[in-house]
């Protein structure tokens, strides 16, 4: 009867450890703040992609958020403080390469430094606009270009401007002598992966990626 | 005692075939917190739109929007994993001490904690102290470690309970079988126990509720803020209500076949109550080292902490 008892007990630990590890050990957060993305494609007369021009529109909270904060940071002068706080995102971002992804026959592109970069603000949105050079141009035409934006955590969602009927036609342009074909894709999160991701703490930055699965993938095939 | 027997063995079937199903759910499972994921996501989406609409033009409909945006952004939230059911769970799964009616109470009151303070830490801090909003979301992130410690001190407190169960004298595991007595026997709920238990929970506020409140202290809207946070808590009680109903039923099954077979339902609901309280030691300790459940600010800027003092 004692021995029974043990593996009762044990069982019962067993399936009380399995849910547990069920509940708890899988944190996957859902994002709390988004960003609306454009992207203009720049193309030279020599058909090499020289840069991503990208305007990045804050979600309203964190809009009136920043706002509040422009207030304090330099009271009487609005493109003083615009300039400041530009200034820190951009600091923070260049190790991220400004969460943009780039790849050309699966070789992952290298940036330039971001020269170009400000901040505007009306009275409830926040956008901050950049330019994000390829450190080595690629010619482009007969091969696809497909890239991802996405913040790796997954506390902002980046998608490009939507309506309910999806991106809007100018949220993605190509700029330049080529003739393109551009198809933004909605992210499909395996679930599997995604728990994977949602796995690893959020200290461990080189791993952790939840914002990968939830990305949309965009190609460009130019002529 | 062959009768005893069997039922013993039908019992570890069972258990067997739970664990069983468990592993054969979990694509399953995985695919539905995915779900829950988008339908967070897309929640968190409209409420935010919601308290944005009602700013510009309150009317009764904008009014009964944002409230039912929030109730259901509650009952969702709970929805995913988190360490605030896993800790409920544990404790209604191991503790027979706990009833329906301890269990129903326990959750309507962690979530209404953790309301209520989102509720506090922007009232101190955004409209007491002058701190800026991301400053007082960022601030979620201590409050959220001190919830890991009351959960692992919580966790050796209900071990030590567990360890003084199985000492008493005349509780043995011998094979009485005295039916009736072991209602008797059991240890009454205890009111330290379930305060721990709503700390450890309600310590840690939803970080949509902080960001919602400091939205509407910028708005000018706080008092709705505190409205649509308490309609979100009772979302969240609604929801983990429901599991912890499915807890307390799940271990009474389990008592029902041990108790049945054994007679020693009073010696393993002590070492029950020992496992969920080193399970729960073991949940506040890992959160501790993790650094954090998730991120609480947007790391596009720093801690306005930094810059503006």
């Amino acid at each position: 009867m004692e021995k029974l008892l043990y593996y009762y007990t044990r069982n019962f630990a067993l399936g009380l450890a399995l849910g547990i590890s069920v509940l708890a050990g899988q944190a996957a957060a859902h994002p709390h703040g988004w960003i609306d993305v454009r992207v203009n494609v720049v193309v030279d007369n020599e058909e090499r992609l020289v840069a991503f021009e990208q305007q990045w529109k804050m979600d309203p909270f964190y809009s009136i958020a920043l706002i509040e904060e422009l207030e304090l940071l330099a009271p009487d002068n609005r493109d003083e403080a615009l300039a400041l706080m530009a200034e820190e995102m951009k600091i923070n971002l260049a190790p991220e390469d400004f969460f943009t992804e780039i790849r050309i026959d699966d070789e992952s592109m290298a940036f330039d430094a971001v020269e170009t970069y400000r901040l505007t603000a009306t009275d409830s949105e926040v956008t901050l606009h950049f330019t994000l050079p390829l450190a080595s141009p690629p010619v482009i035409t007969g091969q696809p270009v497909v890239y991802k934006i996405f913040e790796p955590t997954y506390f902002l969602e980046m998608l490009h401007d939507a309506d309910r009927d999806g991106p809007l036609p100018d949220s993605l342009t190509v700029e330049g002598p080529l003739e393109c074909e551009t198809d933004i894709e909605a992210a499909d999160p395996d679930p599997e992966l995604v728990m994977e991701a949602a796995r690893i703490p959020i200290d461990e930055e080189a791993e952790y990626g939840l914002g990968r699965h939830f990305a949309e993938t965009v190609t460009i095939q130019c002529r | 005692m062959p009768i005893a027997g069997r039922r013993v063995l039908i019992g570890l079937l069972g258990i067997g075939a739970i664990v069983l199903l468990a592993l054969a759910l979990q694509p399953a499972f995985q695919s539905l917190t995915v779900q829950i994921l988008q339908w967070q996501r897309a929640l968190h989406r409209l409420l935010t739109t919601a308290i944005m609409e009602f700013s510009a033009l309150s009317t009764a409909a904008t009014w009964g929007w944002l409230l039912g945006v929030s109730f259901a952004y509650g009952v969702f939230h709970a929805a995913g994993p988190g360490h605030g059911k896993a800790v409920i769970t544990t404790y209604l799964l191991s503790h027979d001490s706990a009833s329906r009616r301890s269990a129903l109470l326990l959750s309507l009151a962690s979530s209404l904690a953790q309301g209520l303070t989102a509720i506090t830490l922007v009232s101190v801090l955004v409209i007491g102290l002058g701190w800026v909003t991301r400053e007082a979301m960022g601030s979620v992130y201590w409050v959220e470690q001190a919830s890991f410690a009351v959960v692992t001190l919580l966790g050796v407190w209900l071990c030590f309970r567990a360890i003084g169960r199985l000492r008493k004298p005349g509780h043995g595991g011998c094979c009485g079988g005295h039916h009736g007595h072991h209602e008797a026997l059991r240890p009454p709920a205890d009111w330290r126990t379930a305060l721990g238990i709503v700390a450890g929970v309600g310590i840690r506020p939803c970080t949509g509720a902080v960001l919602l409140l400091g939205a509407a202290v910028l708005l000018g809207e706080f008092l709705v803020g505190i409205a649509a946070v308490v309609v979100m808590s009772l979302g969240t009680a609604l929801t983990v209500s429901a599991l912890a109903l499915v807890s307390v039923h799940a271990r009474e099954w389990a008592q029902r076949w041990s108790g049945a077979a054994t007679g020693g339902v009073v010696r393993l609901g002590g070492w029950a109550a020992l496992v969920g309280g080193a399970i729960i030691v073991m949940i506040g300790a890992s959160l501790l080292m993790a650094s954090g459940t998730e991120p609480v600010t947007s790391p596009l800027l720093n801690n306005p902490g930094v810059r503006l003092r």
